[in-house]
């Protein structure tokens, strides 16, 4: 089931991958929500491609999650320890990826959570010197954009060769990864945009920063925002070398728990 | 045969060699990261005439700046939330401000009613001179 689950999130990153090959044609991070308006109403195909990028990336990241889930369950490491460090790198570049994704698609959520972010980093001891690698002064999505197309991708394809030593994938798991893409499109809906300037109530964020938002209007620092939010990284570098794993899976659980918890019922 | 001085300048080029990648990258990694880190401030300051400011709360979404005015009382406030940056909303039945992110609530003149912004908005300073106004 677990090998299953790793194959099936590797043709998912293919699907996310190749359609946002495409989808970056039509992309220009100084007009951002106007060339993601163009996509979805003028170019043919258009809003296709988005929504095949967007359900293949939600699909790809919930596969993982699966896969690490499950890993854990087995009690059972069978990879090197520098796969399993490249694994976790994968995986937080897996986080940006997917943050810097939502804030790409320019709309007033996009905008709020690319504020949070900043202050969240600006707020932070040592983190704030970083500001610069994500903060454009000329064009706001610029840095996103880089971070999103060129640099996280990289890493994260490197990230998986190290910890599968190939990046082959069967055609068979291709065409079930798209056939998963394509079934979320039908049954699921995409977030509608809203129009920057547009006035709302509430603003959302992308679903696996739903918990931190909860936890900020709960007054917690930008710290401690940041420190909590790291520690299943570090509980899954720390696994692989403890002997005490039982404990170590425990505290992740925990971690999952509350998070889940303060994600759902916090308002 | 090669004689053993010049077997040890072979030696020493080839231990140069070696290390050179890392020499290149550390005498390279000070102005790469000069580059890299190298942010622009931007020039925000803007005018606007005083007959186009009516009485109570205009927002200039362009600058992400509230104008209040009552008569000849001016002020100018940052829109955004002191908490998390994020830009707030201006309701004029509840006379307040609501920040979408994380609700924090400011007054009509910029002060924390509630939680968990801190601060109270940031006022900007201001100008008026042949009927406009001046923002910095």
């Amino acid at each position: 089931m677990s090998r299953t689950a790793s194959l099936l999130t590797l043709g998912l990153f293919f699907v996310s991958i190749v359609s946002g090959l495409i989808i970056v044609f039509a992309y220009h991070p100084s007009i951002a929500f106007g060339s993601v308006q163009k996509m979805n109403f003028l170019i043919p195909y258009g809003l296709f491609f988005r929504k095949l990028h967007y359900f293949s990336s939600e699909a790809f990241t919930i596969f993982l999650l699966f896969h690490i889930l499950l890993e854990l369950i087995k009690n059972k490491i069978r990879i090197s320890s520098s796969s399993w460090n490249y694994s976790i790198l994968g995986f937080i570049a897996v986080i940006i990826l997917m943050f810097s994704g939502f804030v790409l698609k320019a709309d007033l959520d996009a905008s709020g959570a690319a504020q949070v972010a900043f202050s969240l980093i600006k707020d932070t001891p040592v983190l704030k010197y970083l500001l610069p690698l994500f903060k454009d002064n000329s064009v706001f999505y610029y840095k996103f954009f880089i971070w999103h197309i060129v640099y996280l991708p990289l890493i994260l394809t490197f990230a998986i060769y190290k910890h599968i030593d190939t990046l082959k994938v069967k055609s068979t798991i291709l065409s079930i990864a798209f056939g998963i893409t394509v079934l979320s499109m039908i049954v699921f809906k995409m977030p509608l945009d809203i129009i920057p300037g547009e006035k709302v109530k509430t603003l959302s964020s992308p679903w696996f920063f739903i918990g931190a938002e909860h936890l900020l209007q709960q007054a917690w620092t930008p710290l401690s925002i940041n420190l909590f939010l790291s520690i299943p990284f570090f509980l899954l570098i720390v696994y692989f070398y403890t002997k005490y794993k039982y404990t170590t899976k425990s505290l992740l659980s925990l971690w999952i728990l509350y998070y889940s918890y303060v994600s759902i019922f916090l308002p | 045969m090669i004689e053993p001085t010049t077997k040890k300048v072979i030696n020493q080029r080839r231990v140069f060699v070696k290390y050179l990648p890392f020499i290149l990258a550390g005498t390279l990694s000070y102005p790469a990261g000069k580059f890299i880190f190298f942010s622009e401030t931007k020039d925000q300051s803007f005018m606007i005439a005083l007959n186009k400011i009516k009485d109570g709360m205009t927002e200039i979404k362009k600058h992400s700046i509230y104008i209040y005015r009552k008569g000849s009382k001016i002020e100018v406030l940052n829109a955004h939330c002191t908490h998390m940056g994020c830009i707030i909303n201006f309701y004029k039945k509840k006379d307040k401000f609501i920040c979408p992110c994380h609700h924090s609530e400011f007054s009509i003149s910029g002060k924390v009613i509630k939680g968990p912004a801190k601060r109270n908005l940031v006022k900007i300073p201001f100008k008026i001179k042949h009927e406009t106004l001046y923002v910095s």
